[in-house]
């Protein structure tokens, strides 16, 4: 991809979908603190909706801050938040929200499937994760903003996928996580996509 | 130029930027990889489980429906919850350690189990803390350090029985240097007093078998026993065999009755005579029905003198002459609350029919609990129809399928524990370095170096330092959780393997996630009694997450021990598999079984045996009456010990030589300050605790909680509606649960079913609000007697009241849309 093709909101979905599969340690972190951290930083900060999560962001790597506590923190709170279920816990899993007993690898863990066979993409070799994570789902909906920006063909338009795949449990996870018994970070993350994605829905992704 | 387009354009500008300085590659990479991956398999698999033989349909990789075989006489609705459970959210997802304990090293902060943090770390960090344990545990404190006597309900299968591939890991790679325990909490004290009274343990053996019930007795019994719902489930892979002759019987128009606080399934199934008894107080009653029979000289005397021993010490005490009370009907009346007519025309009714007089196990999981399977041995021989068709007594037509006629079926062995051979039920088994009764492990906790009286030995509790549980759920199984919480605090390191986090899980240190029976491939028997299949219990899909086997998880364990080779002998799954049945396969040729090889047993996916007609006609101790002197039992005497010299020689003060009432340390009418006796029975919908977190709750949760049952009286009385939520409670702790007002369940009494899933509302908070209704909270954990050391789950009394407080959520099964 040239920088002229560059899509906000794929970046954003790319940006995002990082945090959510597994919480950034150490070195991640320190990459805040380097040019390149904190151009993407500066880049993200443009859109309002983002606000809450890079200000906590920046507060963790700011100079001098303790990496490690921060990045102890998140794994803290994303482990209790994603990974161990029970009381107040959010699970970043499409299937758990919109199938009927709430559970996990339903349809649309299957749709995810045929969606990724469709672009001939597939998950990464070493994932452990179900294809509707919600990881992967912005994964894919950032693929598919490049490809309408690159002007190739889709199975699915970018819009069509944010509407009916992610939008349909996106604001109730959200509203999980703000019940999280740890919201630290996760929860303004998860409200913030949300807002994020909804106003880019309302934009007909004008990205 | 709108703003918007200004806006975007800008943002792209800055994002130029950050692509300059490689930010994108490194903080927003793209997870999805070029090429597309290998469409996942679709179609169907056959495979077993406790609930039975089903066919599951699998798309794109996916477990999507669930059908029970063709070849099961009567499917249980609880298969639907068993792929629920595969999917379930509360599965455990990676290897996790508690917070406190990864930082502060073992022992560190164990007041906050339950409450803690965990965090992800690498199945090689995991294995490496887990090795790392068990040596220091062991180096540290000895022998005795380390607790690997775990007990549950594991999954069926011959070769991932997680608790014998422990056990193994630990003798082969601890050297056998660990605490095992022994019994089960389903049976504790009978099969302690059975080979006492009748040689054998009595409760796991087969039964006269139903055909001959169906041809010979005129009147059938359930006492405590709810067959009709417990024969759901098998400790291999169900059969569910007994169904169709429970239908034969009950087609035969004859008496059935059930005696039982509560209006059970099998109550409504054969429109059988209810007796309401008071729970707890069946000795009484047995008590009262044999005066009735010695006074009215309906008693077999010649069967007595021939067959038993004991029965003249035993005279006077049912005569009142040996202590002053006459256990007359009337006397029972009073303790067990059933009219004393009725206990006399039972008397009679009994005597002048056949009679098969069959028991469930909820009257031993009581205190003094012993006494009421002796008792029933008596009463039966005092009747005299032990070993006549049709006659006597039975103690496990509500297990398993317990009764169902034996099939000539190739026996399978199953996963070597690696330690020293032990004859008989594997349940009995007493390895290790010390061995406990499983039900004393808080007992054991609180109280190391002190003794323990057990079947006429003395025990000291080893200083337990490490406890390592697979394959059950402790926190479901044992009773007193405000107790149990205390004693787990004593432990420095706890290690769990599940595949969902139950509150066993969340009250440990290390939680490994293991595979579901599902995601492997084993091999069992179908029909625990009837053995009438054997099934290949295929994998029907890939592990989730990172769930691993156990079998593969104490493979790495005993090699970081040094005794990786030991534990697998260099074999894979389904190399065990195939040496299993391949060693079996000499008995074809004894049995006349036309076996095919494995290869062909595997490819067909289940191996169907013969009934001989021989088979149907088996009736339990015939061949003991038709000459006992040469088909003695298994006693000192080589008779049914109605006195044990055996019992008098220990001389337990909690346990005398022969069946007696006697008084528990609460009950109705008795002890105790509260004014509700709880009955604490299996759930129609669920096996112990597995499966309440599925869509089987759905047919039963009241206001998303556990349902209680409470008379419509003790409901008025209260103030309570039909569909409340109530708030029950004692001096051991409080639940919550949804009242449902029937008069199934006598007056003073209520009824929670034991398995639901603790879910504190303040996480490891000793005496805190469960949300859900685990029982157990509630229940006392005392030992039945210094005898066998069995549980009490059924000895508990309390209170109810409505809840009007502000109420917490169930949100222990993590299902959002349920939420």
């Amino acid at each position: 991809m040239t920088p002229a093709e560059i899509s906000p909101l794929a970046v954003v979905c790319r940006w995002a979908a990082g945090f959510f599969l597994a919480p950034p340690d150490h070195a991640a972190l320190a990459l805040y603190q380097e040019p390149a951290g904190a151009a993407l930083l500066a880049a993200l900060e443009t859109e309002p909706a983002l606000a809450a999560p890079i200000q906590d962001l920046r507060a963790m790597t700011a100079p001098g801050a303790d990496l490690a506590a921060a990045a102890d923190r998140l794994a803290v709170a994303h482990s209790g938040a994603f990974l161990i279920g029970g009381r107040r816990s959010a699970p970043p899993y499409a299937s758990v929200w919109l199938s009927p007993r709430g559970l996990l690898n339903q349809e649309p863990a299957r749709a995810m499937n045929r969606l990724l066979a469709a672009v001939d993409l597939g998950l990464p070799e070493e994932a452990s994760e179900p294809p509707d994570h919600l990881s992967f789902q912005l994964n894919l909906l950032a693929e598919l903003v490049d490809r309408e920006n690159g002007g190739l063909a889709v199975p699915l338009t970018a819009q069509g996928f944010l509407r009916d795949h992610l939008l349909t449990w996106l604001p109730d996870f959200a509203a999980a996580c703000r019940r999280l018994r740890e919201p630290f970070f996760y929860a303004g993350l998860a409200a913030a996509l949300n807002e994020y994605l909804n106003q880019k829905n309302n934009e007909n992704i004008k990205a | 130029m709108s703003d918007h387009k200004k806006m975007t354009m800008t943002r792209r500008g800055v994002l130029r930027g950050a692509t300059a300085f490689g930010a994108l590659a490194a903080l927003a990479p793209s997870l999805l990889r070029p090429g597309a991956a290998h469409a996942q398999g679709s179609g169907s698999v056959m495979s077993g489980s406790h609930w039975g033989v089903f066919t599951a349909n699998v798309e794109d990789g996916t477990w999507t429906s669930v059908s029970p075989w063709a070849g099961d006489p009567h499917p249980s609705h609880q298969l639907e919850g068993v792929m629920d459970s595969v999917y379930s959210p509360s599965r455990i997802k990676y290897p996790m350690v508690r917070k406190a304990w990864l930082e502060g090293g073992p022992g560190a902060s164990p007041e906050t189990r339950g409450a803690d943090d965990f965090v992800r770390v690498s199945w090689d960090e995991a294995l490496d803390l887990v090795a790392g344990e068990l040596k220091r545990v062991s180096e540290t404190y000895g022998p005795g350090g380390v607790f690997g006597g775990s007990y549950g309900w594991k999954s069926s299968g011959k070769l991932h029985n997680c608790q014998s591939l422990l056990r193994r890991m630990l003798n082969l790679g601890l050297e056998g240097m660990f605490v095992n325990s022994s019994g089960d909490y389903s049976t504790g004290a009978s099969q302690v007093i059975m080979p006492h009274v009748m040689g054998t343990l009595e409760v796991y053996e087969q039964q006269t078998v139903l055909p001959v019930v169906v041809e010979s007795t005129d009147v059938l019994v359930f006492w405590g026993a709810d067959p009709i719902k417990t024969n759901q489930i098998g400790w291999t892979v169900a059969d569910h065999d007994n169904y169709p002759y429970f239908e034969a019987f009950k087609a035969t128009g004859k008496k059935v009755i059930v005696i039982d606080p509560v209006r059970t399934e099998t109550v409504e199934f054969f429109g059988a005579d209810h007796i309401q008894i008071r729970p707890h107080t069946d000795v009484a009653m047995m008590l009262g029905i044999a005066h009735a029979l010695y006074s009215e000289g309906l008693h077999d005397q010649d069967f007595l003198d021939n067959y038993t021993s004991g029965f003249d010490r035993f005279l006077p005490y049912l005569t009142g002459e040996s202590d002053g009370v006459a256990k007359t009907p009337e006397w029972a009346a009073e303790i067990c609350g059933v009219p004393a007519e009725t206990m006399v025309e039972l008397a009679k009714l009994f005597a002048s029919n056949r009679t098969m007089l069959g028991s469930g196990w909820s009257v031993q999981r009581q205190h003094h609990g012993e006494q009421t399977h002796w008792m029933l041995v008596t009463l039966a021989s005092m009747l005299g129809q032990i070993g006549l068709p049709g006659g006597g007594f039975g103690l496990s037509y509500h297990y398993a399928n317990g009764g169902a006629p034996s099939h000539n079926a190739l026996t399978l062995g199953g996963m070597p524990d690696g330690g020293a051979a032990v004859e008989g039920a594997a349940w009995m088994a007493e390895g290790g370095a010390f061995s406990i009764p499983v039900s004393r492990v808080v007992e054991m906790l609180e109280n190391p170096g002190g003794t323990l009286d057990f079947n006429g030995t003395q025990t000291t509790f080893p200083e337990v330092k490490m406890a390592y549980w697979v394959g059950g759920n402790p926190f479901a199984h044992h009773q007193d959780r405000n107790r149990m919480i205390k004693a787990w605090q004593t432990l420095e390191t706890v290690v769990v393997h599940d595949f969902q986090w139950t509150a066993t899980a969340r009250f440990a240190d290390i939680v490994l996630p293991a595979t579901t029976a599902y995601e492997r491939n084993d091999i069992e028997n179908v029909g625990d009694y009837s053995s009438k299949a054997l099934v290949a219990m295929k994998k029907v899909v890939d592990p989730v997450f990172e769930a691993r086997n156990d079998y593969d998880i104490f493979a790495d364990v005993a090699e970081r021990l040094g005794a990786g080779d030991a534990f697998t002998e260099g074999k894979s799954e389904m190399d065990w598999l195939r040496g299993f049945y391949e060693d079996a396969l000499p008995q074809a040729a004894t049995f006349g079984i036309d076996a095919p090889d494995f290869d062909g047993f595997w490819e067909a996916g289940i191996l169907e045996f013969d009934l001989p007609e021989e088979n149907k006609q088996f009736v339990r101790y015939a061949d003991f009456r038709d000459d006992p002197l040469l088909e003695p039992l298994g006693t000192p005497t080589g008779l049914i010990e109605i006195y044990s010299r055996n019992i008098e020689r220990m001389g337990y003060d909690d346990c005398p030589p022969h069946p007696m009432w006697i008084e528990p340390i609460e009950r109705l009418g008795g002890a105790g300050s509260y004014p509700l006796h709880v009955n604490t029975a299996h759930s129609q919908s669920r096996l112990h605790s597995q499966l309440n977190g599925t869509v089987l709750r759905e047919g039963y949760a009241v206001a998303g909680r556990e349902p209680c049952l409470i008379n419509p009286a003790d409901a008025e009385a209260r103030g309570i509606a039909d569909g409340d939520v109530v708030r029950v409670f004692n001096d051991r702790g409080q639940v919550l649960a949804g009242a449902v007002v029937t008069d199934a369940v006598r007056p003073n009494v209520i009824q929670i079913w034991e398995g639901g899933w603790y879910d504190p509302a303040e996480g490891g908070v000793v005496g805190a609000l469960d949300a859900y209704g685990d029982v157990n909270v509630l229940t006392p954990d005392i030992a039945t007697s210094k005898l066998a050391n069995g549980n009490s789950g059924h000895t508990c009394l309390a209170d109810v009241e409505k809840f009007t407080g502000d109420l917490p959520e169930v949100k222990v099964f993590t299902a959002p849309t349920n939420g």
